[in-house]
């Protein structure tokens, strides 16, 4: 599989890996223990991870700049707005 | 002076060529598909947190019984089944037909494995009398990861069509378009469990 994928991509699917470990790890009560801290951080991390599931993996990076910007503001404000609720609560 | 007016030129003209090499994955029409998903989980993740604004305490305890385990293995299984897909669009592209169609075969393995763990988790909340009426949280928890379920296996779905076509079809601009915009929603599947896992499971309140 390793010589189908390009290296990006691997790279990308390591990070991924590690950073759901980290929000898992966080999630069950280790490290922070503010609630709010770890909630914020949790999305924060899933921002990132669906960022690069969308640019690495849907190849968004190859689409040209106003369709790739676009998908990418959409997705900031999403995330932005579910953060926002959370702290709000 | 020309040196440096030429040199910005092919410069300029080089960027141009690299834009117009950029193209949509897939097939435009289908974006509005994706985007149009995404804005229903959007609303929905908006419900849940609107509900959750209400009662935040009871949100809270009924997390606290989530099997976050289940979705932790999950998110593996899902992340593990992009990249099978991954490589699988990057086969059929190179014209390998046998790994194209043994990497869609591990994608779809990777799905059917979401789906039995999604039983054994569901299965042990509904034994411990966690149901959709218990109460919001468990509508909300039912509803979304229900919803992403049956996306799922739509997406199960479109990923054994294209090991056919795969098979009976010759590389074209069809083909790739469709085996591409089958990736892409098969990503898509997998981004919005990266995001329903930590809200769901794992963003609590601290009350």
């Amino acid at each position: 599989v390793t010589a189908l994928l390009p290296r990006p991509v691997l790279v990308v699917a390591g990070i991924l890996a590690a950073l759901t470990v980290l929000s898992y790890w966080l999630g069950t009560g280790h490290g922070i223990h503010d609630a709010d801290v770890v909630g914020t951080t949790v999305l924060v991390l899933a921002y990132i991870k669906a960022r690069l599931v969308m640019l690495h993996f849907m190849e968004v990076r190859f689409a040209p700049m106003p369709f790739r910007v676009g998908l990418e503001a959409l997705l900031a404000v999403l995330l932005a707005v579910f953060i926002g609720f959370f702290l709000l609560a | 002076l020309s040196s440096v007016t030429s040199t910005e030129l092919r410069a300029e003209q080089e960027a141009r060529q690299r834009e117009q090499e950029r193209r949509i994955p897939g097939e435009p029409g289908l974006w509005i598909v994706i985007i149009g998903d995404m804005m229903v989980f959007a609303i929905l993740f908006g419900v849940y947190l609107y509900y959750r604004a209400d009662a935040p305490e009871l949100f809270a305890s009924s997390q606290a019984h989530l099997s976050r385990g289940f979705g932790f293995a999950n998110t593996l299984v899902m992340l593990s089944s992009s990249l099978a897909v991954v490589a699988a669009v990057h086969a059929a592209r190179a014209s390998r037909t046998a790994v194209a169609r043994r990497a869609f075969a591990v994608a779809i393995g990777f799905g059917v494995t979401f789906v039995v763990l999604k039983a054994f988790e569901w299965g042990s909340k509904i034994n411990a009398d966690l149901v959709p009426n218990t109460n919001d949280f468990y509508m909300m928890y039912y509803v979304l990861t229900g919803i992403h379920l049956g996306h799922l296996v739509i997406g199960m779905i479109v990923l054994t069509v294209l090991r056919q076509i795969v098979r009976g079809e010759a590389e074209s601009g069809t083909r790739r378009a469709l085996v591409e915009g089958g990736g892409v929603f098969w990503h898509m599947v997998d981004m919005i469990w990266l995001v329903l896992f930590p809200l769901v499971y794992l963003a609590h309140s601290s009350s």
